[in-house]
């Protein structure tokens, strides 16, 4: 038990930075991000600025280090209405079945006829863009996966003994799924989550890329790459760096969901 | 023609091994009929597999396999491939698995024709049929039918058609009539025999109902734990059992008892050394 | 099959009206045009916006089913023709880098396997894990960075010529191909442990044709159902390739269409990538079926 709790400990260490660092952006950054010094335009590296500067002389490092902020907290933002909505929608419809579970199949019905990036891509498209479209946008491709999963997980358990018993004599329905189906689904539906979101981080920059999500003069690693595009031959450390940036941090993520899931479940894989 | 000498198998995993067969002795005359009988566990699969020389990656043996004179752990498996099929023919338990579902009855004997001789899919699929019909199975129908679409028990018989359909000088059988029902268990067994008598093929049969392997064998091992315990000519095993183990078999069919039952009540001993107690009659000594 | 694609005729068509944003007015914001009551009345009128939701609906599909999609706001041209020859384009990357994805996956795939390579799955471990966390566009700019820029081998951007798609088909495979090597090389090891193996192996059956009827046939059906998932993520994610490499496909048109929130280029499009996701999941039904005689017995669901 020890020995598998090495690797948790670590990538939860790595987790926990990253989410420091987005957290004291704004302190932790050398240089104000927004702060354009159009003398100092696309210089390389020095003691003031780390990374260098950017198109308009802005500071690399720090919109580097405020663009943690905004995929993070989107990203978090996302798991976590994605969380709730899922689980009450998924506990409905597998609990009581009617409504709510007509709802949610034809829900996934429409989901499933057309690819997950193209149908965020869309929605952005049709409500504009911005930081707040492209979070609704993701939730509502990403939500429904997760409430069918749960809704078959409640299903199962409606099935079980225990449940039956607890119905039979006459246990009041809000106090079967609080103490039977809850505790169970929630913490893997929270891994599965946590897994996921490596992939949520990597559809904002996506969507940022192509200009639908983060608008100027926010900072964002996607878009930070999108306006790199002009200067590849002659800054490319303007290309590289929000891409080492976004790869790191999925494949944090994606090792953080691993060992977790190593942890509490090794069968499961 | 087949002799086993002083064989052990080894199932190797990631970090450790486990012996499945430890010490045997025993020989396949020519045009004879050897049964095995043993409880599942004994260690007569992985005998038959041996003999084959199936998954090797992962088995390590001791003593030696001696066909026609030639060892077999010694060939390589290029050489076993041609074999297999060929010389030695294999037929296992389980029919259901044994067929590939996505594959139709006649390319399972094209292949197998193909793989040992130059032959045109058209004459092979045409010696599939004479052979299907040799079985008195209806080959019009077959060639062109999934596995799936066919019951167990004609499964068995197509794969008693299929191990046959080379010539072979040994037929093995590894169960062949478990997983079916008694009717069909008793047409498979007048297949084999009939088909013994026609060709003088020698064979191997493996079973853990000692009334298949009393119907057929000429020989009879008794296996128990990976451990041969008497080895003779069937009417002496049958008579005059000498190994406790024998006899307590003997009396559970005579009873109609559970063999799996015996199998672990049974406390005998089996680390004896093999001694020949009578000319071609081999028994464990116990203590 | 064909209920779904009229499901996707819904989505198209209701989902850009569910959402609570007027598209004429939005149109005249975005484009910084005058707001007077007679210039958005003549746009309805002309799209039809002032009748009612489902009549509207009803004449869309009629001509949609004739691959009219209407419109544009923008240049007052019809969507569809526009729509079309830009998608021949998405479609021609997407599909080079499916066959890109196929070629190399399914070499190095049967290749470990036959092998026998530990070597090569750790090293695709490995793969799955770095591709799966790189942002494709990120990709597309180091290879264009390192192969273009520095050795001067492949031309920068555009489309057009051979060596114009070499690079962006190969960035669009990219991203897939360590998945569908790890997909291959365990469903074929999953496969080759199957008795059926066994036994062909026990009737001397030579190698080569075990591993081409028995366990090249055996993974078909698996690899077809995610090949169809896969040329669905191909046309999303050529919609950002194209971004990266200038070309001039339909992911470029879509964006420059929503920026104008001119949503009839949106309903047509939703449709036509709908319909192409429904029938290649039915492609791969039947070709599973045609593989697999067991999965014959559910077909007829047209």
């Amino acid at each position: 038990m020890m020995k598998k709790s090495v690797p948790l400990i670590i990538s939860s260490m790595i987790v926990l930075l990253l989410v420091s660092t987005a957290v004291f952006a704004p302190w932790l950054a050398p240089n104000d991000p927004y702060a354009t010094n159009m003398a100092m335009k696309l210089q390389g590296m020095s003691a003031a600025y780390p990374f260098g500067t950017d198109h308009l002389g802005r500071c690399v490092l720090s919109r580097l280090i405020m663009g943690a902020r905004v995929s993070l907290f989107t990203a978090l933002g996302v798991l976590a209405v994605t969380l709730v909505l899922s689980m009450v929608v998924g506990v409905a419809a597998g609990y009581l079945g009617g409504i709510a579970d007509l709802v949610l199949m034809r829900a996934c019905d429409i989901l499933m006829a057309i690819p997950h990036f193209i149908f965020a891509l869309v929605i952005v498209g049709a409500l504009g863009g911005g930081v707040w479209n492209m979070f609704i946008a993701i939730i509502i491709v990403s939500w429904v996966g997760y409430a069918r999963i749960i809704r078959n997980m409640v299903r199962g358990l409606k099935e079980s003994t225990y449940v039956q018993y607890a119905k039979m004599t006459g246990v009041p329905t809000v106090k079967i799924v609080k103490r039977h189906i809850l505790p169970f689904v929630f913490p893997q539906i929270l891994l599965l989550l946590l897994i996921g979101t490596g992939s949520t981080v990597l559809l904002i920059s996506e969507l940022s890329f192509l200009g639908l999500g983060v608008t100027a003069p926010m900072p964002e690693w996607g878009m930070m790459i999108s306006e790199s595009k002009m200067y590849l031959s002659s800054n490319p450390m303007l290309m590289f760096v929000p891409g080492a940036m976004i790869s790191l941090t999925v494949l944090i993520f994606d090792w953080f969901g691993d060992t977790l899931r190593d942890a509490i479940d090794p069968k499961m894989k | 023609m087949l002799e086993i000498r002083d064989l052990s198998v080894f199932i190797q995993t990631d970090n450790s091994e486990k012996e499945v067969v430890s010490h045997v002795n025993f020989t396949v005359p020519q045009g004879k009929i050897v049964g095995i009988v043993g409880e599942s566990g004994s260690g007569k699969s992985m005998l038959c597999n041996a003999i084959m020389q199936l998954f090797r990656q992962n088995r390590r043996y001791t003593g030696d396999i001696i066909y026609k004179g030639t060892s077999l752990l010694a060939k390589s498996e290029r050489e076993m491939r041609h074999l297999r099929g060929k010389e030695i023919s294999l037929i296992m338990q389980n029919p259901m698995a044994m067929f590939n579902p996505i594959v139709k009855i006649g390319d399972h004997f094209v292949e197998t024709l193909q793989s040992h001789e130059r032959i045109s899919k058209h004459h092979a699929r045409k010696r599939a049929a004479e052979q299907l019909a040799r079985f008195q199975l209806p080959e019009d129908e077959l060639l062109d039918r999934y596995p799936h679409e066919l019951s167990g028990g004609m499964l068995q018989r197509i794969m008693i058609a299929l191990a046959a359909c080379m010539q072979p000088n040994l037929l093995i059988a590894d169960e062949p009539t478990t997983a079916l029902d008694t009717m069909t268990q008793m047409d498979i067994l007048d297949e084999l025999l009939h088909f013994h008598q026609k060709t003088k093929t020698s064979m191997l049969i493996v079973s853990h109902d000692l009334g298949v392997i009393a119907k057929m064998a000429d020989f009879i091992a008794v296996m128990r734990r990976g451990v041969v315990v008497e080895y003779g000519p069937a009417e002496w095993v049958l008579a005059q059992p000498a190994h406790s183990y024998t006899q307590a078999l003997l009396a559970a069919r005579d009873e109609h008892g559970d063999l799996e039952k015996l199998a672990d009540s049974w406390e005998g001993t089996t680390i004896g050394p093999l001694y020949e107690y009578k000319p071609g009659c081999w028994v464990r000594e116990e203590g | 099959m064909l209920a779904a694609i009229w499901g996707v005729t819904l989505v198209s068509f209701f989902l850009i009206r569910l959402i609570p944003v007027d598209p004429v007015e939005a149109y005249f914001a975005i484009n910084n045009l005058p707001v007077t009551e007679e210039a958005i009345e003549e746009i309805r009128e002309e799209q039809g916006l002032n009748k009612p939701l489902l009549f509207q609906y009803g004449l869309w599909l009629m001509n949609a089913v004739q691959l009219d999609f209407g419109q544009s706001f923008l240049t007052k041209t019809p969507v569809a023709e526009e729509l079309l020859s830009r998608f021949s384009v998405t479609l021609g990357l997407a599909a080079a880098a499916f066959f890109i994805v196929i070629a190399i996956s399914g070499i190095i795939g049967i290749w470990s396997v036959v092998k026998q390579g530990g070597l090569v799955d750790r090293f695709t471990r490995a793969l799955v894990f770095a591709t799966a966390s790189m942002p494709s566009f990120w990709l597309g700019f180091v290879l264009v960075y390192v192969v273009s820029l520095k050795w001067g081998i492949l031309p920068l951007m555009g489309w057009g010529t051979i060596e114009q798609s070499v690079l962006p088909a190969f960035t669009l495979a990219l991203g897939y191909i360590p998945y569908y090597i790890r997909l291959i090389r365990t469903s074929m090891l999953e496969e080759i442990e199957k008795p059926h193996i066994a036994f062909a192996r026990a009737r001397g059956v030579k190698e080569s044709i075990i591993i081409r009827r028995h366990v090249l046939k055996g993974i078909l059906p698996a690899l077809f159902t995610s090949l169809a998932m896969t040329c669905g993520g191909l046309l999303g994610g050529a919609a950002i390739i194209e971004a990266v490499f200038a070309i001039p496909g339909v992911g470029r048109y879509l964006v420059e269409s929503m920026a104008a929130r001119d949503y009839a280029v949106l309903q047509g499009f939703i449709l036509i990538i709908g319909t192409l996701y429904v029938i290649f999941n039915f492609l791969a039904d039947l070709l599973c079926a045609i593989v697999d005689p067991r999965a014959r017995l559910k077909r007829g669901d047209i």
